[in-house]
């Protein structure tokens, strides 16, 4: 049977999981870790560079390293956060045809899907590995921030990374169910996503197999790099009073420092006390290097982060005040994201609920599991961790005034249909226009505008006597068909809203088949190699011992056959490696070995003779 | 008296003893001297033979290769540490970004051992541990203690100066990163200077003569004067005794006159006349001061056909390696055209005329400089040659040695970029033979906390802390934060040096 895999598709790092014998698994990649950076790079030579050997040279290769495209994908070119963002990217952003958001590696210019389907397609990669199976379904988590658009730039990333994304589901929501939350439990809970790059706090109730996400906020620019960076700080500073040198001038003495400062904060997750060496981090004019050797306490680094752990705090306050929940409603408190293994995170969690955290479960693999989760009941018919399909936010309309009126509320189970019926607001209308919203606040302004169309023919009338029945219509596959009829006359209009990424149909499938093609390449390219190296080894031997050889036999016709057969050998596996010839460089690869045989035999021959 | 046959065996042993004692001393053009004296007298000596064929087959790497160590037992002298293995840490003792992936190799650099040498009591066979190259000291504690002030930061990084002796100076085995031009002496082109070898082949006979050839001997092994280099003058390449000096006149090399009378058969002992050759690359025709020119001697191709003696045209003008002209930025107006080496030399020295057929006569103007030029960049062609050369032969560390001879020869300046731009490919496939396939996993050799404050530059650092025993040559180079080229260099110079091995 097919394998559904999980994927955790990270900010700063994804993780997969897949479920084994009934027991959620994580994989690991080939270097052994179970997350891998959710980073691409294009290398100076072409490469295309992923995981963790993109963040081994994100720093000295900045410009073209995508990183945190997540918060990026499925928005609009116009969007603050874009806005915001492109200031302080390293890496080029323009706006796409579709007035999406492109970047600009190396001169080639890349959606945000097609980058986060590289990352895709290293989790599918990692997963087919281990499973020495082609995976071709997979469950992949979001944000439960995520409107329509984001949700289905992601899933046309799963698409162009050649997998099948059978469903969409919260990263909240998988942290519950990899707890085993959802079996005939109501329980309101807290799930405390502090990540790499982003802070997530979700409040969930649980009930009847639905998981309905009551609040969620965060700070999308807060999480481990932040206290990575606080390290890098000290760091930096402390050379610099020594040595008046500054180190982030270098950038490969700042990626030493990225990469140490990392390894330290989690080092003090288990330790008190750490030394960070970095020897030869810098050259001087005066024929020397100079090394850096610090040690770090636990309580420095608290020290240096305690407004980023209290960030976090406020933020969890203020949401719980909005949803109108007491911490005292709080059953269980779920820690989500690798920066939540730091012991002053928990500690202030717990200290702010009142309660010690879930664990048993390593945070930053538990969302992947619970995708793994939930992509093995889909499977099973039967299962009944098979959660509901839900709406993830509100639909509606603007009304006079600038309101929004919710005709489908939040976590409505799919499909549904709900309809309302309106009427004119002034005298004599004869057209109204529908503007379709999706969001949860009341000012139609701030929601987001998904369509709009005009129905018109109104009968004349004084205000309030024409009735207009609008009527939301979700179907299984999640589109949406928005319908509004003169209820007098019959005359209708509708749209259908599709959720979109930026990226039209023929745009998706041109990318499919070149990532298809890109593998490929890579493959043979890779065996290419292979043959070459060994080729050219045996060209340098031969062509070495041509002059002794020739010396030696060419006396005799035989000898001269022999060399000039040689000489075309040699020739034609010169011209297979011209011709990036796999297949002939393999049959080259064989004469050329025996005539170097036949070469070594020749001269030792003459020696002992 | 007559010397019998025994008399002449045992000779012969003494002879081959005290090849192996200047081997061991790192003396190499001494100990095939000694070896060949033996041949001379037993031409059919089988070790005698096989140490000479050796040596000859492997000079240039074990020239470094001794050099390396001597370099390294005078840092550990100068720093105070105990010569001998240092013991390994654990890797729990310090947290260092870069770590051992092989735990309890302390990385020494052993010195290559001759064919067949079998240690004899008694006999200083030159394999001590003392002389085995020990590990140099660990970095100071904190960043910024001793060795020179800071600088501007260049990104490379250029050693200690080396020791000046009569070796081949300067050869970049410790050291890596490039050295800018005039910043040491560099080797002649594949010239080895003789030290004082010479004088162990001489035996003062008893008496006056005996005297007189003791003030022969001393005079000898005396170090020749070095005349400083005029003011004003650019880097001479090779500013030890390689080739005549124009401005004292003097020539720093032994005269082989007088060694070849030591190496005369004695009288009546059956012995015909000697080949005399001793190893020696040709290199420019010198001037003895007498007025008599000195023959130069061939490594390879056997021994001349007549003792050395006056040398003649035909063979001063054979260079020993091709030079295509072509490839030789000249000066504006110079057109060098098809000259061999020697010609080449002659024109730079000042000492002919180019050909009237180059449509060029006399010395053009600055003839000093043009001249230091013109060798400077034959030089650097010629190694490169060399370099080509080993290549073919599968010979990849010598490949190496004299792809970084030329290298640092030609420097940073117009030479450096021209000697790039043109053997940029030899000299990256240099680099890769020597590393071995790109697809395979490097591993690091020597804990961080024993190499030298000397050895590393930032960038093979970087290299280093890339290292992570799952990511390729091939990867590595991708992630290098350099330029391909730079990255190939530095990871054949780790590898070189034993910090690297590839697996």
């Amino acid at each position: 049977m097919d394998k559904v895999i999980g994927i955790d598709l990270g900010t700063t790092n994804s993780c997969v999981a897949v479920v084994e014998d009934g027991t959620p698994v994580v994989i690991p990649n080939r270097g052994g870790y179970k997350t891998t950076p959710s980073m691409v790079a294009i290398a100076e030579n072409g490469k295309r560079l992923v995981g963790h050997i993109a963040k081994r040279q994100a720093i000295t290769n900045a410009e073209n390293t995508v990183y945190a495209h997540k918060r990026l994908i499925g928005r609009k070119w116009s969007s603050p956060i874009v806005k915001s963002a492109s200031d302080h990217l390293p890496y080029q952003i323009v706006e796409g045809p579709h007035g999406d958001v492109r970047i600009v590696l190396r001169e080639q210019v890349f959606s945000i899907a097609e980058i986060s389907a590289f990352v895709l397609q290293e989790m599918k990669l990692i997963a087919e590995e281990y499973l020495g199976e082609e995976v071709q379904k997979a469950v992949v988590t979001v944000p439960a921030y995520f409107n329509d658009g984001q949700r289905q730039a992601t899933k046309d990333a799963g698409r162009i990374a050649g997998l099948d994304v059978i469903r969409i589901i919260n990263e909240p929501t998988a942290a519950a169910l990899a707890y085993g939350f959802g079996r005939n439990i109501e329980r309101k809970v807290a799930i405390y996503d502090l990540g790499g790059g982003t802070f997530d706090i979700s409040i969930l109730e649980i009930g009847n197999g639905v998981f309905e996400v009551i609040s969620t906020a965060g700070d999308t620019f807060l999480g481990g790099e932040d206290f990575d960076k606080r390290i890098i700080d000290w760091l930096v500073q402390s050379f610099q009073r020594e040595n008046n040198i500054d180190l982030r001038r270098d950038k490969m003495a700042l990626q030493r420092l990225k990469d140490v400062a990392e390894k330290a904060k989690c080092e003090l997750s288990a330790v008190r006390e750490t030394e960070i060496h970095l020897p030869f981090i810098i050259s001087t004019g005066k024929n020397e290097a100079l090394h850096l050797q610090q040690q770090l306490a636990r309580e420095q680094l608290e020290s240096l982060t305690a407004d980023l752990v209290e960030r976090t705090i406020q933020i969890c306050q203020k949401t719980l005040e909005e949803a109108g929940v007491e911490k005292s409603e709080i059953e269980d408190v779920i820690l989500v994201g690798g920066m939540t293994r730091m012991p002053k995170v928990q500690e202030r969690v717990a200290e702010f609920f009142g309660i010690e955290p879930c664990r048993g479960v390593h945070p930053d693999e538990v969302v992947a599991l619970g995708a793994a989760i939930q992509g093995a009941a889909l499977l099973d018919e039967k299962n009944d961790m098979l959660l509901l399909d839900v709406t993830p936010h509100s639909l509606g309309i603007m009304i006079v005034g600038g309101y929004f009126h919710r005709l489908i509320e939040q976590n409505t189970t799919v499909p549904t249909s709900k309809g309302h019926v309106f009427t004119t607001v002034k005298d004599n209308q004869t057209s109204v226009k529908i503007l379709v919203l999706q969001g949860e606040s009341d000012r139609a302004e701030e929601n987001e505008l998904l369509g709009e169309f005009i129905l018109t023919g109104l009968r004349r009338a004084p205000k309030g006597e024409v009735e207009i029945d609008v009527n939301f219509e979700i179907g299984a596959d999640g589109i949406l068909s928005v319908t509004a009829k003169d209820l007098e006359t019959g005359l209708a209009q509708s749209i259908t809203v599709t959720a979109t990424s930026g990226l039209t149909e023929d745009e998706i499938r041109r990318m499919v088949e070149e990532n298809r093609d890109y593998l490929v390449e890579v493959r043979s390219s890779q065996e290419f190699e292979r043959h070459r190296q060994s080729t050219e080894k045996l060209l340098t031997e031969i062509e070495g011992l041509f002059p002794k050889v020739s010396d030696i036999i060419a006396g005799s016709s035989f000898g001269q056959d022999a060399v000039t057969k040689a000489r075309s050998v040699v020739e034609r596996a010169r011209a297979a490696i011209a011709a990036r010839d796999v297949k002939a460089l393999t049959e080259s690869g064989e004469a050329l070995s025996r005539t170097l045989n036949m070469f070594k035999g020749v001269v030792s021959k003459t020696r002992l003779g | 008296m007559a010397a019998g046959p025994d008399s002449v065996k045992s000779r012969v042993t003494k002879l081959v003893a005290r090849g192996l004692e200047r081997y061991g001393a790192g003396q190499l053009e001494a100990a095939l001297s000694e070896w060949e004296h033996a041949l001379a007298l037993e031409p059919e000596h089988v070790q005698a033979g096989q140490y000479v064929k050796y040596v000859r087959e492997n000079f240039s790497g074990l020239e470094a290769a001794f050099k390396a160590a001597r370099e390294a037992a005078e840092a550990a002298q100068r720093a105070g540490v105990p010569l001998g293995d240092a013991p390994v840490r654990s890797r729990g003792d310090d947290y260092a970004e870069i770590e051992v992936s092989r735990a309890g190799d302390s990385g020494v650099v052993g010195l290559p051992r001759p064919p067949g040498v079998a240690e004899e009591p008694g006999l200083d066979t030159g394999w001590d541990l003392e002389q085995v190259a020990p590990l140099p000291p660990p970095p100071e504690a904190a960043a910024g203690h001793g060795g020179p002030g800071p600088g501007p930061e260049t990104g490379t990084f250029a050693g200690p100066a080396p020791a000046t002796g009569g070796d081949l100076e300067g050869f970049p085995l410790a050291e890596l990163g490039s050295i800018p031009t005039g910043a040491r002496a560099l080797p002649p082109l594949a010239r080895r200077t003789p030290a004082a070898p010479m004088a162990a082949a001489t035996r003062a006979p008893a008496g006056a003569a005996g005297a007189a050839a003791q003030q022969r001997a001393a005079a000898l092994t005396a170090q020749p004067a070095q005349a400083p280099a005029p003011p004003g003058r650019p880097h001479r390449f090779g500013t030890g005794p390689d080739f005549a000096d124009s401005a004292t006149g003097e020539s720093t090399l032994y005269r082989l006159r007088d060694h070849d009378l030591a190496l005369l058969p004695e009288e009546g002992s059956g012995v015909g006349p000697l080949p005399g050759a001793l190893p020696m690359d040709d290199g420019p025709p010198e001037h003895t001061g007498t007025g008599e020119r000195t023959s130069t001697r061939h490594f390879a191709g056997g021994v001349p056909a007549r003792y050395p003696g006056s040398l003649e045209a035909s063979e001063r003008d054979q260079p020993s390696v091709e030079i295509d002209p072509g490839l030789l930025p000249g000066p504006p107006g110079l057109e060098l055209g098809a000259l061999g080496l020697g010609e080449l030399l002659e024109v730079a020295e000042g000492r002919a005329a180019l050909p009237d057929d180059d449509g060029v006569t006399g010395v053009r103007p600055g003839p000093v400089a043009a001249a230091d030029e013109l060798r400077e960049r034959a030089q650097v062609e010629g190694v490169i040659s060399i370099a080509r050369q080993a290549l073919q032969q599968g010979d990849t560390s010598s490949a190496l040695d004299h792809a970084e001879i030329a290298l640092r020869a030609a420097g940073d300046g117009a030479l450096g970029a021209a000697t790039l731009q043109r053997h940029k490919e030899l000299l990256s496939a240099i680099f890769e033979a020597f590393i071995g396939p790109t697809s395979q996993v490097p591993a690091i050799c020597v804990p961080v906390h024993q190499l030298g404050a000397g050895d590393l530059d930032h960038r093979a650092a970087f290299l280093l802390s890339r290292i992570d025993g799952a990511l390729t040559i091939e990867e590595i180079l991708d992630i290098a934060g350099m330029p391909r080229f730079d990255a190939l260099r530095l990871l054949a110079q780790l590898v070189r040096k034993g910090y690297l091995e590839v697996r």
